[in-house]
């Protein structure tokens, strides 16, 4: 059953480095039947590998904000 | 901040960051479709289950509380508006967590954890699940030691033990929040290793009158012990439902760890209110009076995370205080009902008590403890024993009080003792008694030593003396001792200690 698998990166990737991405993420959610990759320079670093209903998301950006959270984040009223 | 202040933070947080792990989970994406009432309705969310906790990087951080074929219903907890209809959701694959630990003490807190008390929290916090399964029958044993309100006319005659669930039960402002909060206030007399944590559950109050209650906290020192949690009238719904179990699991931490607690849920009327109005949001059906058809359970699986632990569990204990506000009285509505069926005895306040000045206005003839014998001090069971069915009967005989004149010596006798056992029960708020104190009260109202008494010289005869034994007798005080019985040497002392007060202020005229 063939999802499509969208991988954001912060900086354009070449075909050697899709190749691999591909063949790992399809390891975790299985065959895809389209996949897309995605240049999005906010993330800042790392990757981001989404499907329509799942996401693992391993960029810095989330990092960043999960470090944030950890640090209690801002005092809300 | 001084310099040196702000070098430590930053040195603080920097080992924060260090510490932290970064451990990425597959996380389940959902798109939101609808959001209004408080609740977000999502597509997606494949894997979600009840009670998961979803979030979104702009801030928003809700619960699943309704899963169907196509949608997930979301109840928002934190970050209303954040989350548009067409923008992403993520599970985060736990269930809703609180901080717990001796961290919280003295603080006060939302049901999500987060402080309102302007103070930092810190930063390594333990977090344990807001709903967890009560204890099962083994691992329990029976109620047996006392929990000291410090109210005379409930630790005389419906006594409560620790790991037990009486609730409160009355009109509003008749002062069922007042003993509740002298209960807290009188646990600074424990003894050592004998220590009551303090756990307070604002639930739909006025924030006013929660200032008042912290306010009054803080300065009889009872914060030294005490976390409030306020999920106030202007407080989302979510955060009101979730408020009692949030303060219960908060509670657990020393119940776990073999020592005692006690919460106070004030109160679970509106608690209900706030969970018929979830539901009905979430269109589950309406039953009687509105109420969802599990509103008996969303107070059972309450209550019953309050017990005495067994002895190879730690002996721990929580006791509940949960508070039930009727509307004229009306007891056999539908949430007073449920709720008194749940819990083991009930402090029943009347209005016709209370305007006629008797505060607390308890009615100890309707009020039960269903615990009672075996928690109490033995000292006080020896002199209240009689005291309860003393009250009853008096109660009957002041049918007769209009026809004074006609009625024989014994039954007059009668009807002036019981009005000044009634008098004597009277207590001002914020003035709790130690146990020591209360046995010198009713030792001495049950010996006769109030018959030359004016009834109303009585509370003021009850202060000077208590003042004056403060003074001049604490090692008899000391000497009376909760566990043991009263020697005659005792005996002697106290009337002669007694009768020379009485004699000195002049109080032995009728």
């Amino acid at each position: 059953m063939g999802r499509e698998l969208i991988i954001i990166s912060a900086v354009a990737l070449n075909n050697r480095e899709e190749e691999k991405i591909l063949k790992k993420a399809e390891s975790i959610f299985g065959k895809s039947q389209k996949s897309q990759f995605t240049v999005d320079p906010s993330i800042i670093g790392g990757l981001i590998i989404k499907t329509d209903d799942q996401i693992l998301d391993l960029s810095i950006f989330h990092k960043l904000q999960e470090i944030k959270n950890h640090l209690g984040g801002p005092g809300e009223s | 901040m001084s310099l040196d202040l702000s070098a430590k933070l930053f040195e603080d947080t920097k080992n924060s960051i260090r510490q932290f792990e970064f451990s990425p989970k597959l996380r389940d994406v959902g798109r939101v479709v609808k959001v209004g009432d408080g609740i977000v309705t999502a597509t997606g969310l494949p894997g979600a289950f009840l009670g998961e906790v979803i979030e979104n990087p702009n801030g928003f951080k809700g619960v699943v509380l309704n899963l169907t074929k196509e949608l997930v219903e979301i109840i928002v907890l934190k970050g209303f508006g954040t989350t548009a209809t067409g923008s992403e959701i993520f599970t985060t694959g736990s269930l809703l967590e609180v901080p717990v630990g001796e961290k919280l003490v003295g603080r006060v807190v939302n049901p999500l954890g987060e402080q309102l008390d302007g103070l930092p929290l810190p930063e390594s916090q333990i977090f344990k699940p807001i709903e967890r399964k009560a204890y099962g029958i083994i691992k329990r044993s029976p109620v047996e030691r006392p929990l000291q309100t410090g109210i005379k006319a409930i630790d005389s005659m419906i006594p409560i033990g620790r790991g037990q669930r009486e609730l409160i039960i009355g009109d509003r402002g008749i002062g069922k929040t007042a003993i509740a909060i002298d209960t807290i206030i009188n646990q600074k007399n424990n003894k050592h290793g004998e220590k009551v944590h303090c756990f307070y559950v604002a639930i739909g109050q006025k924030t006013s009158k929660v200032a008042q209650i912290v306010a009054k906290l803080k300065e009889s020192g009872a914060l030294d012990y005490t976390t409030v949690i306020i999920a106030g009238a202007s407080d989302p719904v979510s955060l009101q439902y979730l408020a009692p179990y949030a303060g219960t699991a908060m509670a657990e931490h020393y119940l776990d760890s073999g020592k005692d607690a006690l919460i106070v849920y004030d109160d679970l009327t509106k608690h209900a209110w706030a969970y018929r109005e979830l539901s009905l949001v979430l269109r589950r059906s309406p039953g009687r009076e509105a109420y969802p058809g599990d509103v008996f359970y969303l107070h059972s699986k309450l209550l019953e995370r309050s017990c005495q632990l067994s002895e190879e569990m730690g002996s721990g204990s929580l006791t509940a205080l949960p508070i039930i506000e009727t509307q004229s009285a009306d007891v056999s509505a539908y949430i007073p009902t449920n709720v008194i069926s749940i819990t083991d005895g009930q402090i029943y306040l009347e209005r016709e008590l209370f305007h006629s000045g008797f505060r607390p206005a308890i009615n100890v003839g309707l009020s039960v403890s269903r615990v009672g014998g075996k928690a109490q001090v033995k000292q006080m069971k020896k002199l209240t024993g009689k005291l309860r069915l003393e009250l009853a009967q008096y109660r009957e005989l002041t049918a007769f009080s209009q026809f004074a004149a006609d009625l024989d010596n014994e039954t007059r006798e009668k009807l002036s003792h019981g009005e000044k056992v009634m008098e004597i029960l009277k207590q001002d708020q914020f003035k709790t008694l130690r146990i020591d104190q209360q046995i010198l009260i009713f030792w001495i109202a049950v010996n006769g030593f109030l018959s030359d008494i004016k009834t109303s010289d009585l509370r003021s005869f009850e202060t000077e003396m208590l003042k004056s034994f403060e003074a001049s007798q604490k090692d008899l005080l000391a000497k009376l001792n909760p566990q043991e019985e009263l020697t005659d040497e005792i005996t002697v002392k106290l009337t002669e200690a007694v009768s020379n007060f009485k004699k000195t202020r002049n109080y032995d005229r009728s």
